[in-house]
């Protein structure tokens, strides 16, 4: 391929490859609805399936016999389920982003093909990150007395609070997320309704297609809907990592009360987000064949998102440490100048730089943003820099606070880390099982968009 | 089939003890239904007996509170001056010492169970043949009266406790001809020299150094207190110079202090500084210094006013009678009390030879192990007796509740050997009592619980006499072997309270520390945790290693109360060895070993990273304004409005002066707040449950700073307003409020604490023992797994105080907190902000612990103020 | 939901235009269309009216922010006013967030439930999922429907039409003229 071929490649390349008909593109992404799936998936399945009942069995462990088989302690109140619910609700960013923020943008070529699927992703990542707050309780069987009810003595939610705010947040992400899912799920519902090839599955899938026919009267009132939710969502997303931040940043911790904290934190969130969509669809794509309607310019994209996101990530670092120093605080120079970057967690703090801010650079290369390997590579060691992130700030500021007689080090134990195990094999099985019975590529979205490719 | 019958026995007697506490454990004579409600016991309502908890022979008056005929939380007598209303951590535990599950629960012969009539059968061998009474060292005028009836029939009779008063009163046997006892009053001691003396364990003293540094504005003298020391002592802590030397220096130096401090320049400035004083000068030496250097202070201290000489309280101390005794030819032996197999090794072997070997006791020890016999003891909370105190003040002995286990006392065995009729405790005191003390009568010593002016007189003409003394050369490595502050010699080692409580200087919980400085561990590549072995001849101990900056170079501290071999559950469970081992060695060979255990420090952080925490300065600094800690006190600019307040507006003060880091505050604490013991583990998982914390800090001059911190109660609290729901919220009178009920458990409200005083319920930390339950404070909450809790200022007590007050229709009666109460030294103040804190809030010193944070807490600090020597540079 | 009297099957959604075009050129207004995605202006043709979903979620989001605000002053100043941490009752700014997430959890609510129900569902069964072949509207067939009573409707003309405008196939269901 000559420079000029490629260059000409790069501005049109295509969203869809080939020319399939319709109907050849309701077979290709509907048809693993019905077809006997690969040894891989199900290998795949009884993997995950086997980890899932392991994270049964930790929860079950922790609250039969106390929040102390967590590595917590005080001062480290807080370890792995928060860094673990920060890390994964961060995560499900990037879905939101994707199919509702590029959807307002109007940037469909860019968003359909995969919409579905990051959406999914965002899903299956707040149900795992929904967990924690829950399980990290003293007492989680009192979960509820964080939601307003009249209760007999009086008792309401203290609403000062960043937890409420969270649990609000969190609430209606997860909420709004499954209803903007749902919503763009029931044409193709609709389409397996109507092709799949045995009565249950027919039955099954009508049941959830709500009758769906397709009609202009149903269309009028949907497309609005629609693009309404994603309007909807779109200030969303950027209230949940913000309002998340601000557990950390209503305290007064050092390391934790600083003003820049709901920016850096979204920006990490969808950066993190687009490290773990890179890290399921690149298989994905592989393992259905998917070439065609996820095409290297789909990457080639996501990749450019991570490289902005990463530099919004490095500037908010710089950020932190010059606040730190300009600040004159003692507890917070102490913190961000001395503790992070020198002190027990320092290996940590390097390798976050390393994988958030450092590597991706390699991603100015249109060689590595094309190369699927090392565009994989990268985007799982910035989901590793991103969960380091997430630990140097709630651990080193907890364990290095104001008082040093306070000062005790923090380590996870085996169920700490066993249960950050088993939601990966929690929300593979999830996705494994979204591979399998939703159609995972938005065909009636992908029909239109060739339509009106084809139109122009 | 032996066991299980025993399991079975033992289950039942706890049952009974368990369910029936509040009507069967009551004492025999006082028990009444409650159809006739005796006056003084409302159900729900606390009441408070004076009594006295004895160690080796010396009585320290105590009130004990009581629900419904449960002795609950110990408080220092005002009245009885060895406590004046203080007391030491030891007594404050007490409470969980009485509600043992391993205490001995049955007599027993080699292990099994056997009726009383075994032992009286055997008591009845023993009158006809040789036998010797081992008895724990005694003032009780009773069981001294026995001891001569038994002496006049043949028996013969020895006294022991590794730690009594023992190198005090042969040091002044040299000096004035006969062993008498010091007793010094540091009333109007203005230079007071201390050679390895623990001031901060002696409650009298303690107090009264405290009267004598109390500061208000710098401008009124204080007194100046040297410690010349081997191991970092609370003492050391509290002192404005402190040098720490080897043990056998000690001597030396006071050879040297005696001689104007011969060449070496701080010496003589201390020396300089003594003779300016005149007679309100005043050197004292440790109990654990050897009989020389006790003799060379008597000297020292010999124009002092401070210093005056008594008769010893404790019979026949300073006497051949106080040694271990041979056993050689003896048939029957009586150990009363006491843990002899453990505290002298080499007697062990000893009493495995006597023939019939009875043994009294409250545990399974080793001695028990040892005998053939095992009786019962009664715990101090649970006898009849008289003793004396430290002065010698005759102290009654009262029981609040029918021995749990049905144990004898010392003076009930005695008469069996002697082959009296039994006879009722309470009548043989009451009977006695006349005789003893005709000015009171007996009633009213009980409800005083000492009596006034039988303290022993002071021998006018007992003046020292210049003997020289030799001082002993140094050594490579010193061994200094001390007894522990909290468990002793060991005899509270199974008490998990005392096991689980911080060491000051160290922090350490749980595991033995053999201390040593920084310096001496490089040396010998040892670092925390590591096993190292000391050896003197053919005996060898294996003690983990803890580093102590500010401990004495070439020297090494070897706390007694490890390595305990008895059944004890608790007192197994340290990693540690018999100190006692290498008693007399004064060189020890010190080798580090492979092993290496993980020690529970409490602190990981010794250094003040140079945060203005626990904040102090000279006497003339304040007096001068140079201190400048308005900036630590005045309002910071805030948005916030103040919030409505209603009712009397608590605070605290805490005086970082006379604080001495005796650690009773926090075994008040959880004693009075039912708060749990969570085990070696978890407190290295950083999981401790204390309430109140002692802050040890080595400050830049490499001195060792300490700070008691507990929940501030700060106005602005930062906890509050992140607990998502309202379990923790701010009452009108200024309390940080807890509700236990409503907390889920987020962790946020400790996150956010600036001061990290709040502890969290882990795992289920309460006791589920029925019988550690009833040691339970029913008016505190016991909490639940996952709840946080912290400091309330003992709400409960204010709660009453109020009630009361509403009751009787008249004005608040301020209570004290637990900590206040039991301080020894007065250095925590609690009361209204604008009546009782009003003043102390004032003063220049006084500051708020990170003020800077805006929390405006109600507890304040009053910065710790020393008074150097001007002549002494650092 | 309208009954149909009259189906066209279309191949793509230009011909289906055109089909719509020659209907409503003849008069004839009770049309619909059935699409497996929406079709760019055939709501204009057949004389559809512009959503008002967006003015229903308006107002749901005003209504859920509004409740929220005003139970959280509502708990904070009148039903049990405590001292938290010597903050002010009347916390406004510590508000806002849940506010602003009600606001958006209701207007989601309503963009989620308004267009099902508008657009008559959930109803599992339809009368026009009888006619044969109509199971490939939602995959890649474009249906025409004129709804029954349409006075304009005229079967053999419109027949006509439709066929001559690419229609695969006029399928009648009665119930007209």
């Amino acid at each position: 391929m000559t420079a000029a071929s490629a260059a000409a490649e790069e501005a049109d390349d295509p969203i869809i490859i080939g020319n399939p008909t319709d109907e050849q593109l309701s077979d290709q992404l509907l048809s693993h609805t019905w077809r006997p799936m690969s040894r891989g998936w199900k290998l795949a399945f009884l993997i995950t399936g086997a980890g899932t009942l392991m994270l049964l069995a930790l929860i079950t462990l922790t609250v039969l016999r106390g929040i102390g088989m967590w590595g917590n302690n005080i001062p480290a109140a807080w370890g792995f389920g928060i860094i673990n619910f920060v890390w994964w609700i961060g995560i499900g960013h990037a879905g939101t982003f994707i199919s509702a923020i590029l959807l307002v943008l109007e940037q469909q070529q860019v968003r359909t093909s995969i919409n579905r699927f990051t959406e999914g992703m965002t899903l299956f990542a707040v149900v795992q990150a929904g967990m924690f707050p829950l399980l990290h309780l003293g007492r989680p069987w009192f979960a509820y007395w964080l939601f307003p009810y009249p209760a007999e003595m009086d008792t309401w939610p203290q609403v000062r609070s960043a937890l409420p705010w969270d649990a609000a947040a969190v609430t209606t992400y997860l909420s709004v997320s499954i209803m903007f899912w749902y919503l763009g799920l029931v044409p193709d519902l609709a389409g397996v309704r109507d092709r799949a090839p045995t009565l249950w599955r027919r039955r099954i899938y009508g049941l959830f297609a709500l009758g769906w026919s397709g009609s202009v009267q149903q269309w009028r009132h949907y497309k609005i809907a629609y693009l309404t939710l994603a309007g909807l969502a779109t200030p969303l997303v950027i209230s949940v990592h913000s309002i998340v931040s601000l557990d950390f940043a209503e305290a007064g911790l050092p390391g934790w009360h600083s003003t820049i904290f709901p920016p850096f934190f979204v920006a990490g969130a969808i950066f993190s987000g687009f490290a773990m969509v890179v890290t399921l669809i690149i298989p994905a794509r592989r393992v259905f064949k998917l070439h065609n309607v996820i095409t290297a310019r789909h990457l080639d994209m996501i990749a450019k998102m991570l490289l902005v996101t990463s530099s919004i990530i490095a500037y908010s670092y710089i950020c932190e440490l010059f606040l730190a120093w300009w600040s004159g605080n003692r507890y917070e120079m102490f913190e961000q100048l001395h503790e992070r970057p020198f002190g027990f967690y320092a290996v940590g703090f390097w390798i976050m730089i390393t994988c958030n801010c450092v590597i991706t650079q390699a991603l100015w290369s249109r060689r590595v943003r094309r190369n699927v390997v090392a565009l994989f590579v990268i985007a799982v060691l910035v989901n590793v820099g991103m969960w380091l992130e997430r630990f140097e700030i709630i651990v080193v500021s907890l364990t290095r606070d104001f008082l040093p007689s306070s000062w005790h080090q923090y380590a996870p134990t085996w169920v700490d880390i066993g249960i950050l195990t088993g939601t990966f094999c929690f929300f593979g099985l999830l996705f494994l099982a979204f591979l399998k019975w939703i159609p995972f590529v938005p065909v009636s979205e992908l029909k239109e968009l060739k339509h009106e490719e084809l139109g122009k | 089939m032996s066991s299980l019958k025993l399991s079975r026995r033992s289950l039942f007697k706890l049952a009974g003890a368990a369910s029936l506490a509040a009507c069967s454990s009551r004492p025999a004579r006082a028990i009444l239904p409650y159809a006739k409600q005796p006056p003084e016991l409302v159900p729900g309502i606390a009441s408070y007996y004076a009594t006295a908890l004895v160690e080796d022979g010396l009585a320290t008056g105590v009130i004990v509170e009581a629900h419904e005929g449960r002795p609950t939380k110990v408080e220092g007598n005002p009245d009885h001056p060895s406590s004046g209303g203080a007391t030491r951590a030891i007594e404050q535990a007490a409470v969980l010492g009485l509600y043992d599950p391993d205490r001995l629960q049955d007599i027993t012969e080699r292990g099994e169970p056997a009726p009383w009539q075994a032992i009286e059968r055997a008591l009845a061998i023993g009158r006809r043949g040789r036998t010797h009474v081992l008895l724990e060292p005694t003032s009780s005028p009773l069981v001294i009266e026995l001891i001569g009836r038994l002496r006049n029939a043949g028996t013969t009779v020895s006294f022991w406790s590794p730690f009594e008063k023992r190198e005090s009163l042969a040091g002044n046997a040299i000096v004035l001809g006969r062993p008498l006892q010091t007793r010094v009053d540091l009333t109007n001691a203005d230079v007071i020299v201390s050679l390895d003396g623990d001031l901060a364990f002696d409650l009298p003293r303690a107090r009264q150094l405290a009267d004598r540094r109390q500061v208000i504005d710098g401008t009124s003298p204080i007194a100046r207190l040297y410690q010349i020391e081997t191991c970092y002592s609370t003492t050391g802590i509290v002192a404005d110079h402190r040098r720490a030397v080897q043990p056998s220096e000690l001597a030396r130096t006071a050879s040297a202090l005696l001689a104007g401090g011969g060449d070496d320049p701080w010496l003589a400035a201390v020396a300089r500084d003594l003779k300016r004083a005149g007679d309100r000068g005043v050197v004292i030496a440790g109990e654990r210094a050897p009989a020389e250097l006790h003799a060379l202070v008597a000297q020292l201290s010999a124009g002092s006013r401070c210093v005056a000489y008594c008769e010893p309280v404790v019979f026949e101390a300073g006497t051949p009678s106080h040694e271990l005794p041979d056993l050689e030819g003896v048939d029957t032996l009586l150990v009363l009390g006491g843990n002899p197999a453990y505290t002298s090794p080499a007697f062990a072997a000893k009493l495995a030879a006597a023939q019939t070997s009875i043994y009294l006791g409250l545990y399974a020890n080793e001695t028990a192990q040892a005998c053939r016999f095992v009786v019962p003891a009664q715990h101090d909370l649970e006898r009849w007796d008289v003793a004396r105190g430290d002065d010698g003040t005759l102290t009654p002995i009262q029981p609040l509740i029918e021995p749990l286990f049905g144990g004898r006392s010392v003076a009930e065995m005695l008469h069996e050997l002697l082959g009296d009729r039994p006879i009722d405790a309470r009548d043989e005191l009451a009977a006695a009592w006349p005789k003893l003390v005709p000015a009171m009568r007996f009633e009213a010593a009980l409800a005083h619980g000492a009596v006034p002016n039988t303290a022993a007189p002071s021998i006018a003409d007992a003046k020292p006499s210049r003997v020289p003394i030799n001082a002993p050369a140094p050594v490579a490595i010193e061994l200094a072997l001390r007894p522990h502050p909290f468990l002793h010699d060991g005899r509270y080692s199974n008490n998990p309270w005392l096991q689980e409580l911080p060491e000051t200087v160290t922090k350490l919980v749980w595991d033995q520390g053999a201390q040593l400085s920084p310096a001496t561990a490089l040396a010998h590549g040892i670092a925390n945790g590591d096993v190292v072995e000391l050896s003197s001849f053919d005996r060898a101990i294996q003690v983990p290693a803890i580093i102590v900056p500010g401990h004495a170079e070439g020297a090494i501290t070897v706390p007694a109360g490890y390595g305990r071999k008895g059944a004890e559950r608790v007192a197994r469970e340290p990693f540690g060895a018999n100190a006692f081992e290498l008693a007399g060695a004064r060189e020890v060979r010190l080798t580090r070993t492979d092993r290496h255990i993980e020690l529970a420090v409490e602190m990981e952080s010794p250094l003040e990273h140079h945060r203005p925490v626990a904040l102090g300065g000279t006497l003339v600094e304040l007096r001068d304004g140079k201190l400048a800690l308005g900036k630590y006190r005045d309002a910071v600019p805030t948005l916030l409005t103040d919030m409505p307040r209603s009712g009397p507006q608590w605070a605290m003060q805490i005086d970082q002066t006379t604080c001495t880091g005796c650690a009773a505050c926090v075994m008040a604490c959880a004693a009075e707040n039912n708060t749990p013991v969570v085990g070696k583990d978890q407190v290295i998982r950083g999981r401790d449950m204390h309430w109140l914390r002692i802050d040890r800090y080595i400050d830049d001059g490499g001195a060792t700073v300490i700070q008691p911190m507990t929940c501030q109660h700060c106005e602005k609290a930062p906890c509050e307003y992140v607990c998502p729901v309202e379990a923790t919220t701010h009452s009108p009178e200024g309390l940080n409020e807890m509700t236990y009920n409503r907390c889920v458990g987020t962790r946020f409200c400790s996150n956010n604490c600036p001061y990290k005083v709040r502890r969290f319920n882990f795992f289920d930390f309460k006791s589920h023992d029925p019988l550690r339950q009833l040691g339970a404070n029913p008016n505190v909450t016991v909490r639940d797994r996952g709840v946080m809790e912290k400091c309330t200022y003992c709400v409960q007590r204010l709660r009453r105080a109020e009630i009361d007050a509403a009751v009787e229709h008249r004005a608040i009666t301020v209570p004290k907190t637990a900590c206040a109460q039991a301080c020894p030294t007065n250095a925590i103040i609690f009361g209204r902000l604008d009546v009782e804190i009003a003043e102390v809030r004032r003063r220049p010193h006084s500051y708020a612990e990170l003020h800077d944070q805006g929390t405006r807490p109600r507890t304040q600090y009053l910065a710790r103020i020393r008074n150097p020597n001007p002549e002494i540079i650092g | 939901m309208m009954k149909p009297a009259l189906m066209a099957e279309f191949a793509t959604p230009h011909e289906l235009c055109d089909g719509a075009r020659v209907l409503s050129a003849a008069g004839v207004t009770r049309l619909d269309a059935y699409t497996p995605y929406p079709v760019d202006g055939l709501q204009e043709l057949l004389g559809v009216p512009r959503s008002y979903v967006r003015w229903i979620v308006f107002a749901a989001g005003l209504l859920g922010g509004g409740l929220a605000y005003l139970l959280q002053w509502w708990i904070n100043v009148v039903d049990y006013p405590l001292d938290i941490g010597g903050r002010p009752y009347h916390s406004a700014l510590a508000f806002v967030p849940i506010t602003f997430e009600m606001t958006v959890l209701a207007a989601g609510l309503a963009a989620l439930i308004s267009p099902i129900v508008l657009g008559g569902l959930p109803r599992l069964w339809q009368p026009v999922f009888e006619v044969d072949g109509f199971e490939r509207a939602s995959i890649d067939r474009f249906w025409l429907a004129v709804g029954v009573g349409d006075r304009e409707l005229d079967r053999s003309r419109d027949s006509l039409a439709l066929q001559n405008a690419g229609a695969l196939r006029v399928v009648w269901l009665g119930g007209g003229s």
